[in-house]
């Protein structure tokens, strides 16, 4: 064990350039013969850049990394991406990728569905076969360009989320407050009025009980199967009890009724869910 | 290189010719790894010229060496990764501010907006205990990295060293996945 951690600290000052010629060419030779060596490597590389992007390294250590392991625009290609990733994962990867067989999974979609209680009727008139592929061509590519369109829409609205639920919340009068479905009863939804277009919605989601190191907060709009969700958020106490800062751009909220999951990501590594927020937004 | 040389080199690496490219690539990937550490510009292109060298010297008068063909390469790599360092010594120390920011040639918004693209098609393409895994370590971390670590090995049911290479593992496919991705939408945009 003791072995294992040395051998560490050195590939570690190996890769921030603080190993003499000898002890260079003593790691470079193993890592290119020795397979169980370099995957160590490897890992020591990868659990230092996160290292660097998180701010765990000591003055002298980021120092050595800026100036030794940044030298190239690979590296510093590789360590930008790395920054990436952490932003994308800390806001919360999309709730529905896609499945390994490569379909996109909706929810309340089963397959073995379709065409069920469809009646199948014989067209009365013969269309030529080469116009149907036609049609189906045409008719593909307009619905393939609407579908990157709205990817691409899609992937806007939750960087724009990501960006705005990663600022401090301040409580004020701005803030509206929403109760979970168990805390309302047989209260009426929580109602807001149609905000102004590229203003922020700033909400906060009151908790029952605040039991997660961290949550995650999964917003369906009204009429619409996708879903935007954004993670790393932490509860905070204001004057009515701990709830969850969460903000969502106008562009999001059309007059119609919305629903924000909120997800607490458990210290098992478990994500369960804890509550339901639902409201409407009236013209 | 000439295929002739190419392929007495596959030979060298063994006899097996599956086994032989995949020690090719091993070495190769190796060598471009110890010359981008170094801060040597072109990595790629120094790892075939090690392979070039080694090509050009197999089996031709004076070759008398028997060893691991990885052994052998690195000697060669040796010459050209002293020069490398050598040349790093004697740049002028940078002010720290300038290595600090990155050229701006070197990242365009195009590049960021096609690489925000692809890593979120290439997460979604992650089998879906590696998308859970990574999410979660990212979400823990923040609070507490040896928390973290042990909280999720226990839920995984692995060791935290195991964990430690599959959280390498998914990061470098996803960073090659990324590479790939990106390259793709870039040549897709030129066209």
């Amino acid at each position: 064990m003791k072995e294992a951690n040395e051998e560490e600290f050195r590939l570690r000052r190996y890769l921030l350039g603080e190993l003499g010629e000898g002890e260079q060419e003593s790691v470079e030779e193993r890592f290119i013969t020795d397979r169980d060596f370099k995957e160590l490597a490897l890992v020591v590389e990868d659990e230092l850049v996160e290292a660097y992007l998180s701010g765990e390294l000591s003055e002298a250590e980021e120092a050595s990394f800026v100036r030794h392991f940044l030298s190239t625009p690979e590296q510093r290609r590789r360590v930008r991406l790395a920054g990436k990733l952490r932003k994308y994962m800390a806001a919360g990867a999309p709730a529905h990728p896609t499945e390994p067989g490569g379909e996109i999974s909706t929810p309340g979609f089963r397959k073995s569905e379709f065409g069920r209680g469809l009646p199948w009727r014989k067209p009365s008139v013969l269309v030529p076969a080469s116009l149907a592929l036609l049609l189906a061509a045409v008719l593909g590519l307009n619905w393939l360009a609407g579908t990157r369109q709205r990817g691409k829409e899609l992937a806007d609205f939750r960087r724009e989320m990501e960006r705005l639920n990663q600022q401090p919340a301040s409580d004020g009068p701005s803030w509206v407050v929403l109760s979970p479905l168990d805390m309302r009863g047989g209260r009426e939804a929580n109602v807001l009025q149609h905000p102004a277009s590229g203003t922020v919605v700033q909400l906060w989601l009151m908790l029952v009980k605040d039991e997660y190191p961290s949550y995650q907060v999964v917003f369906q709009k009204g009429g619409d199967t996708e879903q935007l969700s954004v993670g790393g958020l932490h509860a905070e106490t204001t004057s009515r009890g701990r709830a969850i800062p969460f903000r969502i751009p106008a562009e999001l909220l059309p007059p119609a009724d919305h629903i924000l999951k909120l997800n607490g990501i458990g210290e098992g590594g478990r994500i369960e869910e804890v509550d339901e927020y639902v409201f409407r937004v009236t013209r | 290189m000439t295929q002739d040389q190419f392929d007495r080199l596959l030979a060298w690496l063994s006899e097996d010719p599956e086994e032989a490219g995949r020690r090719y690539e091993d070495i190769r990937h190796s060598l471009i790894k110890l010359f981008t550490w170094q801060g040597c510009a072109d990595a790629e292109g120094l790892a075939d010229e090690v392979f070039d060298r080694a090509a050009a010297r197999l089996g031709g008068p004076g070759w008398s060496y028997v060893g691991d063909p990885a052994h052998y390469c690195y000697g060669v790599a040796k010459k050209l990764l002293y020069e490398c360092r050598r040349r790093m010594k004697s740049h002028a120390p940078l002010d720290e501010v300038a290595r600090l920011t990155v050229d701006a040639s070197e990242v365009t918004e195009d590049d960021s907006e096609l690489e925000h693209e692809c890593l979120g098609l290439c997460v979604g393409k992650l089998d879906a205990e590696s998308r859970e895994l990574i999410m979660v370590y990212y979400a823990l971390e923040k609070r507490d990295k040896i928390e973290a670590r042990k909280a999720l090995a226990e839920r995984f049911g692995i060791s935290i060293n195991n964990l430690r290479v599959r959280l390498y593992r998914i990061r470098a496919g996803l960073e090659k996945c990324i590479g790939e991705c990106t390259e793709k939408g870039s040549r897709r945009e030129m066209n």
